[in-house]
């Protein structure tokens, strides 16, 4: 296999992935929030929520810290989730994971209760059952070193997406323990939450407090965005496009109401996603594949050359990066490097 | 029964004399003289069921504007259309035609009916000029369940026996290079329970159906059709005999159908909805999507979606495709889940046109199914009216 093609199937699967852990991530919520019948009562969840270390935290006393995923059972119990759908190679690499989990391991402050604390809460890290065994082996060898690594309240929980005759996401517990009884006897055994349903019950929520792969932020510019504002588009003949002129704030904004923390539960802890930064980025790849004109001045307005693509949309971003990675390398005589994994 | 035109003399007098009955008065009182019309073959009185987003009267003044559409009167909303046909040798095709609204019916000023005494040829240029004012001009399409219910309402709503003299249909064949879809046309003369469930029963897909309506008094009928009708799935409507029987039956009918189906698909684009998804799921009457053949078949009938763009998310074992709909820039993802579901959801736009279009696109493509609303009511079209 070429290079170009060995990384355009990267680059692909770094979407599904993606895709996936929002999805894993919005089916755990609905497990969390949910009792199969209707929203508990208090029950509330947040992607990337600002929550507050206590004083007496090992790793950032007294700041900020944004979980992948905080959900609320009750006032009295709620879970603090890293989700991974992937991981390194490199066992070295996953000692940034566990100090984030050390980190959340805490009374953090930013719960939906009038003190905004909580009597009771657990720390997971929601990974994807190729990697979970092996993280959990990873976890215990640490812990053996070194007993203060892991937090008091951190547990493992697998996630899969089987895919039989009815399509579910399945979570067990794999370490640890959960201080909720319900959910504990959930876990231990294993539970299946409906793709069906959490796609019902969350239709349009495609982005979580993470960067995306650009594959995934171009497609859905070039598959939805644009086209929804075509009608305002005049029709260029040298560029054989339609050219719309768009806000980098504009179309942020835009896709946060839509698909990203605007439409999801939103207070003064909740943070903004998709970034203006990486929807600025995203617009700067269109200007490298010749897809759009960069701001003349220190405006964030962009004019876009739109034209309709045949074949398949995401595969024809996934090549032009690829191709343009590819390029890139070779005037730097190395090996192109994938898109980074952690957040902070 | 009137005799043919035979002469172009005869054609012309004949055309001059409609475009003068469509000019002499309100759209009222232009329909009461199509009702008196008698109407010399191979002239018919062809209908066709449109939906405007906002209403059709604009959208064909903007035209006359543009002068691709000629205004006869101020009196009646009648125009007059001309156009060149034929490569090598080029023929004028001028045809006169009345927009007129359901105003007795309820059904709002989206819906309208144009309305034409013409011959096949001058009906197939007008109905391609309409074709191309997609989307602000949408036609009424008709699934095989709203076809078939629509006809059996006839029966009841006319108080006159209803024969079936033709169908056209199309069937499933299992070939070599797999399965195939052959057209059939059927003529038969058979009452019109017993015609629909035949079709039904060789799985037939309707594509029109051409009905007679004998009067009726307590159990004996007429042996001469008062009116002659044929109903096609994409909202047109030919008719022989009596005009106001068959506008008033068939033609509101699917003005009806089609006003119902397009206010159950209008305002769910996110944007429109202040983004609160409203999306609709197609359920099937078996599980389809645990065969992962099925679902393939469907991510490649969606990849060949005309006039669109596409990205597949997932294609196996169960299907999730972006599409977006290049008339107007609607765009929906389409989930199929198993064992029997299909998901519609918005995007940022998704007008009610788009939703008519893709829907109806499955459906003849791909198989019917029952829409509803995508979330814990269900709610069907039906219901929600």
């Amino acid at each position: 296999m070429t290079e170009k093609n060995e990384l355009w199937k990267a680059l692909l699967n770094d979407v599904v992935d993606y895709e996936q852990t929002v999805a894993a991530m919005l089916a755990f919520a609905a497990l969390i929030i949910h009792d199969g019948d209707s929203r508990r009562a208090s029950a509330e969840f947040g992607f990337g929520r600002r929550m507050t270390t206590s004083s007496e935290n090992p790793i950032r006393p007294n700041s900020e810290v944004t979980p992948d995923l905080v959900a609320q059972k009750s006032t009295s119990y709620g879970i603090i989730a890293e989700a991974k759908k992937s991981l390194s190679r490199e066992e070295a690499q996953w000692i940034p994971h566990l100090e984030r989990l050390l980190k959340y391991d805490d009374n953090l402050i930013g719960w939906w209760t009038t003190l905004e604390t909580i009597s009771h809460s657990d720390t997971i890290m929601l990974i994807h059952q190729s990697r979970g065994r092996q993280f959990v082996h990873f976890l215990e060898r640490q812990k053996t070193k070194d007993p203060s690594s892991v937090g008091p309240t951190t547990s493992v929980v697998e996630f899969n997406q089987s895919e039989e005759t009815v399509n579910y996401f399945f979570f067990r517990l794999e370490y640890g323990r959960i201080n909720d009884s319900e959910l504990a006897e959930a876990l231990d055994a294993g539970i299946q939450i409906p793709l069906d349903k959490v796609i019902q019950s969350f239709p349009n929520i495609r982005f979580y407090d993470s960067q995306p792969p650009v594959v995934l932020l171009l497609t859905q510019l070039w598959i939805d965005y644009f086209p929804s504002i075509l009608a305002e588009a005049s029709y260029d003949e040298q560029t054989r496009s339609r050219q719309i002129r768009v806000s980098v704030s504009a179309s942020t904004k835009e896709l946060q109401s839509a698909y990203g923390s605007v439409a999801l539960f939103k207070d003064r802890r909740s943070v903004e996603f998709p970034r203006k930064g990486w929807i600025r980025e995203a617009f700067e790849r269109l200007v490298k594949h010749k897809l759009a004109i960069p701001p003349s001045d220190s405006s964030d307005n962009y004019v876009i050359l739109y034209r309709s693509f045949r074949g398949d949309v995401r595969e024809r971003f996934a090549r032009l990066e690829s191709a343009v990675s590819v390029e890139k390398s070779e005037q730097k005589g190395q090996m192109p490097l994938f898109p980074p994994e952690d957040k902070e | 029964m009137v005799g043919q035109i035979l002469s172009s003399r005869e054609e012309s007098e004949f055309e001059a004399y409609i475009q003068a009955l469509l000019t002499k008065g309100t759209d009222v009182q232009v329909l009461d003289s199509l009702a008196e019309l008698e109407v010399p073959p191979p002239y018919r009185v062809r209908v066709k069921v449109i939906y405007a987003p906002t209403s059709p009267p604009p959208v064909l003044d903007r035209l006359t504007e543009r002068q691709l559409l000629q205004r006869l009167t101020q009196k009646s909303a009648t125009y007059l259309y001309q156009t060149t046909v034929g490569h090598k040798v080029g023929r004028e095709i001028k045809v006169s035609f009345l927009l007129a609204p359901f105003v007795y019916e309820r059904i709002s000023n989206h819906v309208n009916a144009i309305i034409a005494v013409c011959k096949a040829t001058q009906w197939r240029a007008l109905r391609n000029f309409i074709k191309h004012q997609y989307p602000d001009l949408v036609p009424i399409l008709l699934s095989q369940s709203e076809l078939i219910r629509g006809a059996k309402m006839l029966k009841h709503m006319t108080e006159h026996d209803v024969h079936v003299k033709e169908f056209s249909a199309k069937e499933s064949l299992q070939g070599v290079s797999g399965k195939r879809r052959k057209s059939v046309r059927e003529w038969t003369d058979e009452e019109l329970d017993e015609a629909l469930l035949n079709i039904q029963d060789r799985h037939q897909l309707l594509m029109s159906l051409n009905v007679d309506f004998f009067p009726k008094v307590g159990e004996h009928s007429h042996i001469r059709p008062r009116a002659s009708c044929k109903i096609r799935k994409d909202g047109e409507i030919e008719i022989s005999g009596s005009f106001r029987l068959a506008f008033e039956a068939v033609a509101t009918q699917v003005a009806r159908v089609g006003e119902q189906k397009l206010r159950f698909f209008r305002g769910r684009g996110l944007r429109e909805s202040q983004y609160n998804p409203q999306p609709l799921a197609i359920n099937f009457p078996r599980p389809l999507f645990d065969d992962v053949r099925v679902v393939r078949n469907l991510v490649q009938l969606l990849s060949k979606y005309p006039h669109s763009m596409y990205a597949v998310s997932h294609g196996n074992p169960y299907a999730h495709v972006r599409l977006t709909d290049l008339f107007d820039g609607s765009s929906f993802d389409i989930w199929a889940i198993p064992p029997q579901r299909m998901a519609l959801i918005p995007g940022l736009k998704a007008t009610e046109a788009a939703f008519e279009r893709v829907v109806h696109y499955i459906f003849e493509s791909f198989r019917e199914g029952q829409i509803t609303t995508y979330d814990r009511e269900e709610r069907t079209m039906e219901g929600a009216s």
